[in-house]
């Protein structure tokens, strides 16, 4: 709960520099490239969490890795502040409502969507086209595979999701055979 | 001789006769007295026979209210054992009423425990078997065709 607060009072504050320069959706694309090897890096994670470690070193990898990565010095500073504000560790949450803030800013809804196998352009097309009518906007599609689900689909739009998968349903089905 | 024994038997007429009159006034009142006596002996044993009876008849129908009255507690007693006998049978069979009932419901419940672990059973089973058969031989063909139905039920959503 407080770490959505957090989340959202730093993702507001982006989205306020990204508005005013319009490069919102280029920061998000940044966000998420850094976010994705902060994820993968067990020891850049700990390296940026751990106190003991000087904080000016600490900003300093940011500062190098922005280089490498190309980021814009708006995410930089961003991720620098994160850094110098020990609230590095929000970074996912923070990345998770800066996207909802710009697909709110862009007028447009995003669609996770869960699949036993893979989707042809087609029906990735129809079902993108369905979510559109349904939400009155336009949507991005996240389409991610999972055996497990068997078929089906599982669509994830907000809070609300939309289960049509045949794992779901045979759930459904043992609860009614069990209740007889 | 015969002057002798006429004198002798005439001393003893004279004895007799001054006998009988200096005794005979006494003698008739103590015969008089005694015979009064002995009436009244009679008339008291006569009395006390009386008393007595009445005393025996009375001792006669107390005793005889007694067993009556023993008689009636006698049967108060034995209808009160009996009553207490019915009740104790009346208890005991709605006690074993109960207890039959309370197993009976108890077996009851039993019974659809477990057969609902069963069908919870038999539901699982047949659900992973499902899962296993639909796993195995779900095709392209038919993935495509639950996200054309997915497609429908969405699109009928508002």
């Amino acid at each position: 709960m407080i770490g959505k607060k957090i989340a959202h009072r730093y993702a507001k504050a982006l989205m306020n520099i990204g508005r005013e320069d319009g490069k919102y959706e280029r920061y998000l694309a940044e966000l998420d490239t850094f976010t994705s090897l902060y994820q993968k890096e067990g020891r850049l994670r700990d390296a940026l969490r751990n106190p003991t470690i000087n904080l000016q070193k600490r900003q300093a990898v940011i500062t190098e890795l922005g280089g490498r990565l190309g980021l814009s010095d708006v995410t930089t500073n961003f991720l620098r502040l994160l850094v110098e504000k020990d609230r590095i560790v929000h970074l996912p949450d923070i990345v998770v409502e800066y996207r909802r803030l710009v697909d709110e800013a862009a007028g447009r809804a995003r669609v996770r969507l869960v699949t036993a196998y893979t989707l042809s352009v087609g029906k990735q097309e129809a079902l993108k086209r369905v979510f559109e009518r349904l939400v009155g906007k336009g949507v991005i599609m996240e389409v991610v595979q999972d055996p497990s689900i068997i078929g089906g689909v599982v669509a994830q739009i907000g809070d609300r999701i939309y289960d049509g998968s045949v794992r779901t349903q045979l759930q459904a089905l043992k609860s009614r055979l069990a209740k007889g | 001789m015969w002057w002798d024994l006429a004198f002798r038997i005439f001393n003893f007429v004279v004895l007799l006769g001054i006998l009988y009159f200096a005794i005979r006034t006494p003698l008739s009142s103590y015969l008089k007295k005694r015979q009064e006596t002995i009436r009244q002996e009679i008339e008291d044993a006569q009395q006390a026979k009386q008393a007595g009876q009445r005393e025996l008849n009375e001792y006669k129908t107390r005793l005889q209210a007694i067993k009556e009255e023993t008689a009636k507690i006698l049967q108060a007693a034995i209808r009160e054992a009996e009553r207490e006998r019915e009740r104790i049978i009346e208890e005991a069979k709605q006690m074993a009423e109960k207890i039959k009932r309370q197993a009976e419901q108890g077996a009851q419940q039993e019974l659809q425990m477990a057969r609902q672990r069963l069908q919870e059973e038999v539901a699982a089973i047949t659900v992973k078997l499902t899962e296993e058969l639909l796993k195995k031989h779900l095709e392209p063909g038919d993935h495509e065709r639950l996200v054309d139905e997915y497609i429908e039920q969405v699109r009928v959503l508002r």
